[in-house]
């Protein structure tokens, strides 16, 4: 009787600790772009543990492109409209919330370290994905259509970035040679210009602006954006609308 | 009929949210200044320093400000996510910009004009209707820039 006693006494003191554990749960925001860069150091946890992106400045394709680079983060989801992060009053990221019933028992700001990267040197000369060396003054020369546009595409700062490099590319069909691709080297790598070189099946010359140095010697604010000169070398249309082919000579 | 009605709701409420007014913005700014957006035609300028588009924007922001000849208001908002009142203040001081800027430390202004992105450009009339919104300082945000400064 004693120990049928026990075993109940054990049985109820193991399904109410695992009550408790299953009410608990820890939510860790991140941010990805971040991760990047820095790797946040995550304490072991006994809980379930859901790892939470602010919705800024992120879609769906980039979460998942994240995960993809660091499956760890498995599960990793938005936080829509910032709804916990407002509850949750986290204003810093990595961050870790415990929440037990609903109540919020600890929040911390977890610490992180920054990774070894590798970039070139600023002496790296200027040259297409396929090696061809390019001269930034001599690019009106070299070429007729400079269109810049952004790898990570689809993108919310990138508006219909799809469909005008579709457009792009049905431009440059008859004379590729006279086309060039400028990739935007924010929060990217040349890595990522081969994918989007790829993704978008573009035939002509593309290459990385690894400095931002095209995109500020053209002055370039907005994304997709045309360039087009004349036979000169002189500037005969800038804009984020498709230049009519009147204006290339076809 | 559940779906339909639902349906409804949500068409009715993005066409409310797309036409209804903001309610006036007001906030002090780094230099402890009131500022409203109250009958004034205001551009408003949502990022953060570690956002690089904004950052490359700064310039263009600092020319809107200076150029802007009574035609308009500007006031900068920082996000305040992962950004520190010290770090913001030191930031624009070193680059001796004069635009207002507003540090947003609890996050409701970026709430109240539902931005989930950095940059962001909203230009708002004098009764607070949103004129125009861009995620880049786009052409046609220069050109209405530009208009409003000629206007006065």
């Amino acid at each position: 009787m004693y120990i049928q006693v026990k075993r109940l006494i054990i049985l109820g003191a193991l399904l109410l600790s695992y009550n408790a554990q299953s009410t608990t749960v820890e939510y860790v925001f991140i941010n990805i772009w971040d991760e990047y860069t820095h790797t946040t150091q995550l304490p072991n946890t006994k809980v379930k543990r859901i790892f939470i992106q602010p919705d800024i400045n992120v879609d769906k394709a980039s979460v998942e492109l994240f995960i993809d680079a660091y499956p760890i983060y498995q599960g990793l989801t938005i936080d829509k409209h910032n709804h916990l992060m407002n509850k949750f009053q986290v204003r810093k990221t990595p961050t870790s919330v415990l929440v037990e019933n609903e109540q919020v028992i600890s929040k911390m700001h977890l610490t992180s370290t920054a990774k070894t990267t590798s970039k070139p040197k600023r002496s790296s000369p200027l040259q297409t994905l396929s090696g061809k060396p390019l001269l930034k003054t001599r690019l009106q020369q070299d070429y007729q259509v400079l269109f810049f546009s952004d790898s990570l595409c689809p993108f919310q700062h990138i508006p219909a970035c799809e469909k005008r490099i579709a457009q792009n590319n049905q431009l440059a069909k008859k004379r590729p040679e006279t086309f060039l691709t400028v990739i935007k080297p924010f929060y990217v790598d040349e890595h990522s210009a081969y994918a989007y070189q790829k993704r978008f099946a573009v035939q002509h010359d593309m290459v990385f602006d690894t400095y931002n140095q095209l995109f500020e010697y053209y002055q370039i604010n907005e994304l997709p954006y045309w360039v087009v000169f004349d036979t000169q070398g002189k500037v005969i249309y800038r804009g984020a609308h498709m230049p009519t082919k009147d204006l290339i000579s076809l | 009929m559940k779906l339909l009605l639902s349906l409804l709701m949500l068409l009715t409420t993005h066409v409310f949210s797309a036409t209804t007014p903001y309610p006036p913005l007001n906030a002090t700014t780094l230099d402890k200044q009131q500022i409203s957006s109250k009958e004034k035609v205001t551009y408003l300028k949502f990022w953060a320093t570690w956002c690089a588009y904004c950052v490359e924007e700064m310039p263009l922001l600092e020319q809107s400000y200076q150029q802007a000849n009574n035609g308009y208001q500007v006031i900068s908002i920082n996000i305040g996510f992962n950004q520190s009142l010290r770090g913001v203040t030191n930031y624009l001081k070193k680059y001796h910009y004069q635009f207002p800027t507003v540090f947003d430390s609890d996050g409701s202004i970026t709430r109240q004009y539902q931005v989930l992105g950095t940059p962001q450009h909203i230009l708002l009339d004098e009764h607070g209707n949103e004129l125009y919104r861009s995620a880049l300082f786009t052409d046609e945000l220069a050109d209405k820039l530009s208009k409003l400064q000629g206007s006065h």
